[in-house]
């Protein structure tokens, strides 16, 4: 199993970098299959077909034709996401060390059928900030791809 | 500490639906508590693609007239299972309603169309905003759902096991609590 950061669930939040942990289990890994789905390869042009002023296909079943007509991969979901918040000088070993605990505790509890309760610890939210620091660390989580394999 | 729990739930439904830029507040189960709604789910049809931009959180308001309580930021949500997030912190009260609003039209929300609640939808996104009114798609449920705690009561002050009467005998008592030996 292996935990990543995804940076479209980080950002700003009450003065502190918001991270997001998408958690992945592996073939083996207890309930593998459960988000183990299979999707459409969608082209890169999109839908052929007549599309109303919001995008939306008009034909609602010539588009579920279409969409069953494309090729299909398997996919790995995630099996659990979890967000943290922390200050901006947080390194990236610390961030993802927080994660594989996380990542520890919910398969833990998954793997038990258990609800995967995950607490982060009490946070005091700052009174004032530097936004400048946020935004530098949340450009930085868009490219570092973090990820850490259990 | 109580268990809050919110919206009409997150596992799949029978039909799914493209409400893409659209504000969506569910009506089923609206919030049992005040607190703090520190997990969230919903589930996009597995067939269409992910959901970009994803934002879930707490309306308040009545008849068809809704109010941003609070929000969170959740990100691409994957197709084709449910979705848990926990770790959050967004604010419910008593009675409030889940909302949900993605950007992208080729997400697909699961949905039921008849036998629900239904849910208050309007073009736009007003998380974080004012009163807004909005339109009922009745009977329909989307999947979404969040749960929570209320705060811990504060403990009462508890006694000193012993004070100083200051009655003219200047006697010292023991609070009947306090066990001796």
């Amino acid at each position: 199993m292996y935990v990543k950061v995804e940076p479209t669930g980080c950002c700003e939040r009450k003065g502190l970098v918001q991270v997001r942990f998408c958690m992945y289990l592996e073939d083996g890994d207890y309930g593998y299959s459960i988000h183990r789905v299979q999707v459409p390869v969608r082209p890169k042009e999109g839908y052929p077909g007549p599309v109303d002023a919001l995008g939306v296909p008009e034909d609602p079943d010539a588009y579920i034709l279409w969409l069953e007509s494309l090729p299909k991969i398997w996919r790995t979901n995630p099996f659990h996401n979890h967000f943290i918040r922390v200050e901006p000088e947080i390194s990236d070993e610390e961030i993802m060390n927080i994660g594989v605990a996380f990542l520890e505790e919910a398969y833990t509890k998954w793997a038990c059928d258990q609800e995967r309760d995950l607490k982060n610890p009490a946070v005091e939210f700052p009174s004032s900030f530097s936004i400048a620091d946020i935004e530098a660390k949340l450009e930085h989580l868009k490219t570092a791809n973090l990820e850490r394999k259990v | 500490m109580a268990a809050i729990n919110v919206g009409p739930g997150y596992g799949g439904r029978t039909g799914n639906a493209a409400w893409a830029n659209q504000t969506l507040i569910a009506l089923g189960n609206p919030a049992d508590g005040t607190g703090s709604l520190d997990k969230l789910g919903t589930h996009f049809d597995g067939i269409h693609a992910d959901a970009l931009n994803v934002k879930i959180g707490t309306f308040s308001g009545a008849g068809t007239d809704y109010t941003s309580r609070d929000f969170e930021t959740v990100g691409t949500v994957t197709a084709g299972s449910p979705q848990l997030f926990s770790g959050l912190d967004c604010d419910v009260v008593t009675g409030d309603y889940l909302g949900i609003l993605w950007t992208n039209v080729t997400a697909y929300i699961e949905i039921d169309w008849a036998g629900q609640a239904g849910f208050y939808k309007k073009n736009g996104d007003f998380f974080g905003g004012g009163e807004e009114t909005y339109t009922l798609q009745a009977d329909s449920a989307q999947s979404v759902y969040g749960t929570g705690e209320t705060p811990p009561e504060e403990e009462e002050a508890k006694p000193h096991p012993f004070y100083c009467d200051t009655r003219p005998r200047n006697r010292m008592r023991f609070h009947p609590d306090l066990k001796l030996g």
